[in-house]
């Protein structure tokens, strides 16, 4: 045994050690949001009132309607959740509002089973879940069609591979959702080490005839691992990056375009130590570090498209350039000039993480207290001044086309999650947005963001637990 | 957002729970990760690996604490940082002297590499926690599991920095004495 040995130990001791609850500074964090929310509401009242009396400021906001909707009740079987929703006007009072009527419809469902996963791809999954992570047999995918939410099932693969010198049972379910590749691993191989030493499968963007396979590889005390295309008709592996010179590399993490001309990995030099990203030409078999590329100090790339990365370019400190690089012609643009984490863009600008943000917009919180929305592809950016957008929940059509705002209420202690009280959904290239309102029920609606490019989906459960959504139509 | 709401949008696949999460725990993992890594860029690409990590672990994960699962993930990631960077030394923080006042607790002998008994070990530290008073247990795992200096043991806990080090000592002595009666 060494000191590494027993500090990792540590590392590893049971959660009953930690203080129950949540951290003395989560609730600090809540009393400061209280305080932001009760600021907002002051702020909102100011913006409000200098709306009422300038035509100038009245005309720095874009054009908001409202939509009234004529809402079909849930279906009485199985049981929906009271709800007493309307369509009624819109309390923010902006100005002279061209009102816009339509016939939205809204789907109600609940689930039954215990475990009700929202796909990335516009769906759900759902399944008997088990504690030791055995994959079970009732695994499906479900799909909002004409006659509603529809159970389509799942295709299961499962195959032992030997690589590495160790055997892996890769056992997954897909479904083609949307026409995107949606896949669910069992075991969840990262569950067992969740900081990512496990095989995985997951989609490639653009792609639903092939998944990546991340294999591990110990290798001299250090965890690698190795990345094949799997064709889902065959299961026939090619393995990445055969063609290209890799050794001396561990790798980490690898993300390849869908036309799978480029990929770029993050990993470690094992001769010089430097750990960073690489861009590889899987064309050209060539491999360079995108410090070397792009001549800066770059990390969190995620590719825009096929051709295009965006990543962020450190300053030092928290301060850091918003950076697109057009890897054909290696010309590269700055899109946000030496902004802080200050100025975090929507829900989290975190490159790899591509499911937690980064789409073809983002949201610029501006050190002034202003709020822009930035085509990340031009550049060109639209102020949000009048929507108090910190306190929103935002998210990106998966088409790009439209951005949804929703409001979300607290409950009688000041905590978020206990209702939508109106959905916004904004054309990020007319300007223009629409609003809905919601009679909120009080239960907890933890989560409302797009299904699919017309539909917008909020979960929620009853005081019994049990799980349910609605999903609201708002057709281009 | 309470917690338990928080681990739903994870299972819901939400990226809301990425967000929820980084604005309750930001600061929380960040001050785990800047611990470890004297550099702030290389502690905030930990943090954010920490919330892919979460993101790939729920589900099937549903941590009954969120703060500590999430402190564990952003713990292992930044000494697995620390490593890769100390290989080119380039390292720092407060990690090597917790190396070097863990390594007087080890009696010396075998050096077992499988992970099962990494978390054998874990597991005789667990007991050995439970033998330990509130405060002691507070301090220790504020030195050895956030590695906080002992500045800012000394800042949170309102006692002198001379008294966590004699603490940090004595402690380090019962462990010693503990690991060795486990037979380690």
């Amino acid at each position: 045994m060494d000191a590494d040995k027993l500090l990792d130990a540590i590392g590893m001791i049971d959660d009953r050690h930690f203080e129950c609850g949540e951290s003395p500074r989560a609730m600090t964090w809540r009393r400061k949001l209280i305080a932001c929310l009760a600021a907002a509401l002051i702020l909102a009242g100011s913006v409000g009132t200098a709306m009422a009396v300038s035509p100038e400021f009245r005309a720095l906001v874009f054009s908001i309607f409202q939509i009234s909707t004529h809402e079909t009740p849930p279906a009485a079987d199985p049981p929906a959740p009271s709800q007493t929703q309307s369509g009624s006007p819109s309390p923010s009072g902006l100005g002279q509002l061209d009102t816009l009527s339509i016939d939205g419809i809204v789907h109600a469902h609940y689930f039954t089973s215990q475990g009700v996963v929202l796909t990335y791809e516009g769906g759900f999954y759902t399944c008997s879940y088990t504690q030791s992570g055995a994959a079970p047999s009732d695994g499906a995918f479900w799909e909002l069609r004409e006659e509603g939410i529809v159970n389509i099932g799942a295709k299961r693969i499962e195959f032992p591979l030997t690589h590495g010198g160790r055997t892996h049972q890769i056992i997954f379910d897909y479904a083609i959702l949307n026409g995107k590749l949606s896949i669910r691993v069992w075991p969840q191989g990262l569950s067992q080490d969740p900081v990512g030493n496990g095989w995985n499968v997951t989609a490639i963007d653009g792609r639903a005839d092939i998944a990546l396979l991340s294999v591990p590889v110990l290798t001299d005390d250090h965890y690698s691992h190795d990345y094949f295309l799997l064709e889902l008709d065959t299961l026939k592996k090619t393995d990445l990056l055969a063609a290209i010179p890799h050794d001396g590399l561990i790798l980490d993490y690898c993300q390849p375009t869908s036309d799978l001309r480029y990929a770029f990995i993050l990993g470690t030099d094992l001769q010089n130590g430097s750990y960073g990203y690489w861009l590889c030409d899987l064309e050209k078999n060539t491999l360079a570090t995108l410090d070397a590329l792009t001549g800066r100090n770059a990390f969190s790339p995620y590719f825009l498209d096929n051709s295009t990365l965006i990543f962020l370019d450190a300053l030092g400190g928290d301060r850091f350039h918003l950076v697109s690089y057009h890897i054909p012609t290696g010309a590269q643009k700055v899109l946000l000039e030496d902004t802080t984490s200050a100025s975090k863009c929507g829900a989290g600008y975190r490159g790899i993480q591509k499911n937690a943000g980064g789409g073809k917009h983002c949201l610029v919180f501006r050190e002034d207290g202003s709020v822009d929305l930035m085509d990340l592809g031009s550049g060109a950016v639209l102020n949000m001044t009048g929507l108090n957008t910190k306190k929103l929940t935002t998210s990106e059509s998966p088409d790009g086309s439209r951005i949804l705002i929703a409001y979300e209420e607290t409950n009688d202690r000041g905590i978020l999650g206990y209702g939508f009280s109106s959905l916004g959904i904004l054309n990020p290239d007319t300007g223009k947005l629409y609003m809905l309102t919601r009679d909120v029920t009080g239960n907890p609606e933890t989560f409302c963001g797009w299904l699919n490019n017309s539909s917008v989906v909020i979960t929620a459960r009853d005081a019994g637990g049990a799980y349910y959504v609605y999903i609201y139509e708002f057709p281009n | 957002m309470e917690d338990s709401m928080i681990v739903e949008l994870y299972w819901q696949r939400s990226e809301q729970a990425i967000y929820e999460t980084q604005r309750k725990y930001d600061r929380f993992c960040l001050s785990i990760a800047s611990n470890i890594l004297p550099l702030r860029e290389d502690a905030q690409e930990c943090v954010n690996d920490t919330y892919l990590a979460a993101w790939n672990a729920m589900p099937p994960n549903r941590p009954s604490i969120l703060s500590a699962f999430l402190g564990k993930l952003t713990r292992r990631i930044s000494i697995d940082r620390w490593r890769k960077l100390s290989a080119d030394k380039r390292g720092g923080g407060s990690v090597p002297a917790a190396l070097d006042e863990l390594s007087e607790c080890i009696p010396g002998g075998a050096d077992p590499a499988a992970q099962a008994e990494a978390k054998e070990l874990a597991r005789a530290i667990d007991r050995f926690l439970d033998t330990l008073p509130q405060a002691q247990r507070r301090i220790f795992l504020m030195r050895y599991f956030d590695l906080s200096s002992l500045r800012d043991i000394s800042a949170k806990s309102s006692l002198s920095e001379s008294k966590v080090k004699s603490m940090l000592h004595r402690i380090r002595g019962k462990l010693r004495l503990f690991l060795q009666e486990e037979g380690y």
